[in-house]
């Protein structure tokens, strides 16, 4: 194929707008409406070509650069297509959002904003549409730089910049990994290739003569894309990182970016690695990294007041249930074809959903913080009665993360317990696996309902200065955006598992899986595993039936609750009879689970969290308040 | 008429049971003569008709107690009681514990949006209580997914009733029962509502048909709760025909629910941490349990 | 060392500093002091000498000397001797140095005299008001001669008592004044992180009585212990019978050995009942409702007794200067010994199951800590001294009615915790069954109430004191003309114990924080000694004398 092909079109696209955005970025509002226009239009774009390669296979495209003759080859497979729906869904929501979210920052030029936005997601498309690991390199490698650059876009703080460093460091260091890695291989390739296909012959060749150099090679590559991922201990930068970006920004970091290290994983170990014992034991430590990420990053999120470190643990607690997912699916590829794919499937699902959840809880609290100039939960709270929304949203939001059937998280976490206690069968550490991802499952839930009834439920508490108003539309607007598939994926997660099924059987070998239908029935109501060997279905989520089955119970309640005719009248808070202000009642957010967390003080590192902000005070101070 | 019958039991049974506990069995260790059997139905109609007193008028708290309501009337229809579950073929016990867990967000949900200080350590002590209480459950449940193969409740009652009782299933029907206690919410365990220390906790600010709700739900959830344990870890009756394996069901929850109340009565409240300590163990015994069904037995 | 040694040492310290000394009897003695060695010589009482501070009291007497008389009450324990410290100072400049920095006991009672007398105490560490009523005047001091007992101030919107704000990172949560185990208006501050009290503060006294005031201004000598009587609802008989004993004491009144026998078993079945009650509402606080209802279960008969000796099941009305109005006759004596039977078995059952309640054990044990230097230190009193290991029982150390012919034993656990308090309170149940019983076998036959012919002197004074089943109660009496008392001071044992509930709370768990509070038994309408509340009309309003006359309770 010859002239300008689809990615091609993309790249150049950003790239144009990059510029034009750095010369108007004196226009502060203009710069955002325009930088959101072209991000929308690539992602029509790429949304469509991602849609075309999962509906009619894998689009494969040479774009040769003009004058210099360099061949730039695109193939957009089945698992491309899918981050690059991530990246159109992620990319529009955030550039909206930042329209009138960056008013922020008067301080500050755009210039260093926009434009770096808009190359970091031309590098994302171009990464994800190619399997030229030189190609895969460079996106890489520009694309750590311009997310540093955004990570640092507050570069007067010393915090932002201490932050900004650790990212730089950790993440050239996971590119130092993987440049390595790929240099073994390419050095090894009969034509000096960087083709994916022809490395993977290389594997295929070491595993059988020298299993010690490949097992080196998989072992960098996995290191640099766990990094990359902030599976633990290696994502020790994530909560630094994330908190100090542009909301937005933490939002495309953790909706988009922490995904590349998924994607690289993927490519790792099902396009370059043959179907091996390797990719049994990579599985498994690939699950057990995914577990040990959602324990301990989950229950150090349980003691964040700063909203968006909170989160910033739940990405890295969240990756951990995705790589749980991949992991028992790439564990399981020799031993059950089946429930291998319903693993990988389920990873991806929980993949595409957090990128839905958690971009939009970072757009909700970098709402928050818009209206409240505040990340203390301590210090906001009951913004529903302000911003609406906003809330609302959120609440969809956490609900999704937290996995409550009816929303999208659910639907994966489903899929990623039901095949991992089925795993547990053949392979009984998948259990004890699944065990701690259904229990710290809960304390997700806990989390949230903290961030939730801190900052969004509850009485409002705001400081005197803060606007009592929803926030400017743009931000709504990609809020409510974001939102949606929260909802129907919940709803209707056997369309999206259709698509998957395409997207992680195609990367496969031939016949490898059970067909869709056999695997996860034909009924678009149900979300069916039938496992092959057994005459009933083994898991079944059919959220429809269900949740008109609620729908029929909540309006049956509600009839019940009227049947007195009870009326409903106003009345102050009961403080058994003193008068007390509702600033000194209000219990703190990090009372909330303290005695939780002592509990579990023991279990995780206690360095590891560095800057609690939360951690309580000396006992001297609070003695000698004591009176006597 | 399955649908019939899981509502059913679930809308009055509870109650009816409730009333039978606290006329049986608490008034009596009490010395107490106690309330008719079917106080509990005067005290949810009373309770409809009263006045509907609100602190923090908020739409969410509005729905709270018809969310919880409607999660366990869901569950209900998710769990075997005797027969085959009416919705047993749209969701598994993945589905069913998170329906269960719903409720118990809405609960938590209507005490941080009261944001009265005893409503938020009620919210807080009831997220404690189910991060340790809700993974015995889950625990039980694959230990009966790993001997029957499948994730749907009524076929691991199928399995456990056709090969007889294995000592792994045995165990880990100790542990539920062990658990059942903080599940329904009674003593030494009815840690979240302690009138006394926190003049029940999320509830405080509720009153009229709020309260009923939530109330009723509560009714619904110690059937819920017991026909779990009852139809999985107890599997005699399942097979009689109908009604008699209804009947039977009805028998073995009520025996269970007894059982909890006697326990309720001879014990004072625990304190959270304590109740933590105490479920920290008895997640122990079900890994045990479900260590043994690894092994095979 | 009796009174008079006690004295002389005092003497021989201090030198022309002690103004007046003198001995009432071996047992009691009384000092005045120069204001200006007041700090010292409380700090040698109570340092050097070990006596635990009671009270303090303030009297006006300009009508009579043109001075406040303030007066530190000691006891001295280990020698039985109650030592009154009298200190006067002039109208001009009402004012006296704190013994509060040295003797931290006396925090609350000078805030009260200040409050109540309007004497400011100098250097008080905490000088906020105690007693009043937040909108009362700042210049009215109700215990003044020329305050009526009547006044009723306007009241005035918006004014609150100074509380402490919550150390940063904990927040309030209120305990009280209207809380489901706490049966009387009491405001606890609780200040929690987590589940973690870390600090407390108290704001008390919502219902002020006034009743010191009728006492010294609208009642007769033999009014006023049924007055005192109603000073508490469970434990009433202690009030009239120390005050009786006061009186008796200042006028030299001898009251039958028959009438002191009868004290004594009206006062241990009080003891008995109140206990048993408090055992039942520990039960509930900690949610094991089967205590509650099988202690009160078992408690009833002893109600029905007491209905069968008095004619009233509580408040008994038996005691008047100088002797009981009623007889505990043969007949009775069956059924007391009947239902004392059926109590001790009963109670022997609960005591054997006590300890194998592992459950009732976690909540008990380890909670609620006051150790034994903070319970001296704030004055600890009753259940609450001696299960932090402090042995002072009233019976033993200051003997009154029938006790020093009866064997009493003083219940110490040094546990310092609610279980020790519990087991100090079991143990004394049974030993109450076994003083009734040989009170029961050893009662002389005789009058029993002493004959009264003369008029009672003004200007006597004497101290009356009970060890009531929450400690000691303590009255003092100064007689006066009129036929009724100059100044009537009452201490009650909750007042001298609450003070020692902020430090029993701190590091305990929120949920321990009823229990910890319902550990010491307490009393507020004794600490109160409140003003009657007309419920329908929201109305507060004192009762006149003739409207006490004729009321029917």
């Amino acid at each position: 194929m010859s002239g300008l092909d689809v990615i091609t079109a993309a790249l150049i696209f950003l790239v144009v707008g990059a510029v034009i955005t750095a010369l108007i970025a004196r226009y502060r509002t203009v710069c955002g409406y325009v930088a959101s226009v072209i991000v929308l239009i690539v992602s029509i774009w790429i949304a469509m070509v991602a849609w075309q390669a999962l509906t009619r296979g894998p689009i494969h495209s040479v774009y040769v650069i003009p004058f210099l003759n360099i061949f730039l080859p695109f193939t957009v497979d089945g698992l491309g297509a899918i981050f690059l729906l991530i990246t159109s869904l992620v990319a529009t929501c955030a550039t909206l959002f930042s329209v009138q979210y960056m008013s922020r920052y008067p301080r500050y030029n755009l210039a260093s904003y926009y434009p770096l936005l808009l190359l970091f997601f031309a590098c994302v498309i171009g990464e994800v549409s190619t399997h030229n690991m030189l190609l895969f390199l460079v996106f890489w490698e520009v694309m750590a730089l311009t997310s540093w650059g955004l990570i640092i876009f507050e570069k007067h703080d010393p915090e932002v910049r201490r932050a900004g460093w650790i990212y730089f460091v950790a993440i050239h260091a996971a590119t130092a990994c993987i440049l390595v890695a790929i240099i073994i291989l390419y050095l090894q390739t009969p034509t000096k290739s960087f083709e994916l296909s022809q490395m993977r012959q290389v594997m295929a060749n070491w595993l059988v003569v020298s299993p010690g150099l490949a097992h080196i090679t998989l072992g960098l590559l996995a290191l640099g894309f766990a990094t990359k991922a902030g599976i633990l201990p290696f994502g020790f930068w994530l909560p630094h990182a994330h908190p100090a970006a542009p909301s937005p920004f933490s939002a495309v970091l953790s909706g988009l970016m922490v995904k590349m290290g998924v994607h690289g994983l993927l490519v790792t170990f099902v396009m370059l690695l043959p179907l091996s014992s390797a990719s049994t034991v990579g599985g498994i430590v690939i699950a057990l990294l995914g577990t040990i990420s959602i324990f301990v990053a989950t229950l150090t999120a349980l003691q964040q007041r700063d909203s968006k470190r909170l989160l910033a643990f739940h990405t890295i607690g969240q990756m951990g249930y995705i790589w749980l997912g991949l992991g028992t699916g790439l564990a399981l590829l020799r031993i059950s074809p089946a429930l291998a794919t319903v693993a990988l499937i389920a990873g991806l699902f929980h993949m595409i959903n957090h990128a839905a959840f958690k971009s939009l809880l970072f757009l909700n609290a970098g709402a928050a913080l818009y209206r409240t100039g505040t990340r203390d939960m301590d210090k906001a709270g009951g913004l529903i009665r302000i911003m609406p929304v906003t809330a609302i949203t959120a609440i969809i939001a956490s609900l999704s993360i937290a996995g409550i059937p009816g929303f999208n998280g659910f639907a994966s976490k489903w899929l990623i317990f039901a095949s991992s206690i089925m795993a547990g069968i053949k392979l009984p550490l998948f259990v004890f696996l699944a065990i701690i991802a259904i229990f710290i499952s809960a304390v997700t839930l806990a989390s949230f309902m903290k961030f939730l009834g801190m900052l969004f439920l509850g009485k409002l508490h705001v400081g005197p200065e803060v606007e009592h108003r929803e926030v400017p539309l743009t931000m709504t607007v990609s809020q409510v955006l974001t939102a949606i598939p929260c909802v129907l994926f919940g709803v209707l997660p056997i369309l999206v598992m259709k698509y998957l099924y395409t997207a992680v059987s195609s990367t496969l070998p031939a016949g490898f899986s059970p067909t869709f239908a056999s695997l996860f029935g034909r009924s678009l109501l149900n979300a069916t595993v039938s496992l092959p060997g057994s005459s009933t279905p083994t898991g079944i989520w059919g959220p429809l039936v269900i949740l008109i089955a609620f729908a029929g119970c909540l309006a049956l309640a509600y009839l019940i609750s009227r049947m007195g005719g009870a009326k409903t009248r106003e009345v102050p808070m009961w403080l058994c009879g003193e008068e007390h202000s509702f600033e000194e009642v209000r219990y703190p957010v990090h009372s909330f689970l303290l005695p939780f967390n002592r509990f579990f003080a023991s279990l995780y590192p206690a360095h590891f969290d560095t800057d609690v902000s939360s951690s309580g005070h000396s006992d001297e101070t609070v003695n000698t308040k004591v009176r006597q | 008429m399955t649908f019939a019958i899981n509502i059913g039991m679930a809308l009055f049974i509870g109650p009816l049971v409730a009333g039978i506990v606290r006329k049986m069995v608490r008034a009596r260790v009490h010395s107490r003569q106690g309330p008719p059997i079917i106080q509990p139905f005067y005290d949810l109609f009373k309770l409809l008709g009263k006045e509907d007193l609100e602190s923090s008028p908020s739409l969410l708290l509005r729905y709270a107690p018809l969310v919880a309501f409607a999660a366990i009337l869901a569950a209900a229809l998710l769990t075997p009681m005797g027969l085959r579950p009416p919705l047993g073929g749209y969701g598994d016990m993945i589905v069913f514990a998170y329906l269960i867990t719903i409720a118990a967000v809405a609960v938590m949900m209507a005490g941080l949006i009261c944001a009265s200080p005893y409503s938020m350590v009620g919210a807080s002590r009831e997220l404690m209580m189910h991060l340790v209480v809700e993974p015995v459950l889950i625990i039980c449940l694959v230990t009966a997914t790993i001997k029957s193969g499948s994730l749907l409740m009524w076929d691991m009652a199928g399995w456990n009733y056709v090969n007889g009782l294995s000592i792994s299933m045995v165990v880990a029907g100790i542990a539920l029962f062990l658990a059942l206690q903080a599940q329904v919410g009674k003593l030494p365990f009815d840690i979240p509502e302690a009138e006394t220390e926190i003049m029940g906790g999320p509830f405080i600010e509720l009153s009229g048909p709020k309260l009923a709700l939530f109330q009723w739900a509560f009714f619904a959830r110690q059937i819920v709760y017991a026909s779990v344990l009852a139809a999985i870890f107890i599997p005699w009756g399942i097979k009689f025909i109908f009604p008699w394996n209804v009947a039977a069901h009805l028998l073995k929850i009520i025996v269970l629910i007894v059982l909890v109340g006697l326990i309720d009565v001879v014990n004072p409240r625990l304190k959270i941490n304590q109740a933590m300590k105490y479920f920290f163990g008895v997640i122990a015994v079900a890994l045990i349990a479900m260590v043994l069904a690894l092994l095979g037995l | 060392m009796n009174a008079q040694q006690l004295g002389d040492s005092v003497k021989q310290q201090f030198g022309d500093k002690v103004v007046e000394l003198s001995a009432l009897g071996p047992n009691q003695l009384c000092l005045t002091i120069t204001p200006d060695s007041l700090v010292s010589v409380a700090e040698y009482l109570n340092k050097d000498l070990g006596c635990r501070f009671v009270i303090n009291s303030g009297t006006d007497r300009r009508r009579q000397r043109g001075k406040f008389l303030i007066t530190h009450f000691f006891a001295h324990d280990e020698e039985k001797i109650y030592i009154t410290l009298h200190t006067e100072v002039g109208e001009d400049q009402p004012e006296v140095d704190s013994i509060t920095p040295s003797v931290p006991a006396a925090n609350w009672s000078e805030r009260e005299t200040r409050d109540m007398v309007g004497v400011v105490p100098v250097g008080h560490p905490d000088p906020r008001r105690l007693v009043v009523a937040d909108d009362w005047p700042e210049d009215v001091f109700p215990l003044r001669w020329d305050v009526p007992h009547d006044l009723k101030p306007p009241p005035a919107e918006g004014v609150a008592m100074p509380l402490l704000d919550p150390p940063e990172g904990a927040s309030v949560v209120p305990i009280g004044p209207y809380f489901p185990v706490l049966e009387e208006p009491e405001y606890f501050r609780v200040f929690v992180e987590g589940e973690e009290v870390v600090g407390a503060d108290y704001r008390g006294f919502y219902n002020h009585r006034g009743i010191e005031k009728l006492g010294s201004s609208a009642l007769t000598y033999n009014q006023v212990p049924f007055i005192a009587e109603r000073i508490c609802g469970i434990c009433g008989f202690v009030h009239s019978c120390s005050y009786c004993q006061a009186v008796e004491r200042a006028a030299g009144i001898e009251v039958p050995p028959r009438g002191e026998y009868i004290r004594t078993i009206m006062l241990e079945l009080e003891r008995i009942h109140s206990h048993l009650l408090w055992l039942g509402i520990a039960g509930h606080i900690i949610g094991f409702d089967t205590i509650l209802m099988q202690v009160w279960r078992m408690r009833e008969p002893l109600m029905w007794l007491c209905e069968r000796i008095s004619g009233n099941r509580k408040t008994y009305g038996m005691n008047l200067v100088g002797g009981v109005r009623r007889d505990i006759e043969p007949e009775i004596h069956d059924d007391v010994r009947r239902v004392l039977t059926d109590i001790e078995r009963q109670w022997q059952e609960l005591y054997n199951a006590i300890p194998g309640d592992t459950t009732l054990m976690a909540r008990l044990q380890g909670t609620g800590i006051l150790p034994t230097e903070v319970a001296r230190a704030r004055g600890a009193v009753g259940p609450t001294a001696r299960g932090s290991g402090l042995p002072i029982d009233v019976r033993v150390d200051h003997p009154y009615a029938a006790y020093d012919r009866l064997d009493v034993k003083k219940r110490v656990y040094d546990g310092c915790d609610n279980l020790a308090r519990t087991l100090v309170r079991l143990d004394e149940t049974l030993d109450s069954i076994n003083i009734i019983r040989q009170a029961l076998r050893e009662m002389p036959e005789g009058e029993i109430m002493a004959q009264i012919d003369e008029e009672i002197p003004a200007g006597q004074q004497a101290v009356g004191s009970v060890e009531a089943p929450r400690g000691e109660v303590f009255h003092w009496v100064l007689t006066g003309p009129e036929n009724r008392p100059e100044r009537w001071r009452v201490r009650a044992p909750t007042y001298a114990n609450l003070q020692s509930v902020p430090p029993m709370l701190q590091g305990d768990a929120l949920a321990d924080v009823p229990i910890d509070i319902g550990s010491i038994d307490p009393c507020f309408a004794c600490t109160d000694r409140m003003e009657v509340v007309d419920v329908s009309s929201g109305q507060v309003r004192v009762y006149t004398q003739d409207e006490l006359l004729n009321k029917k309770y």
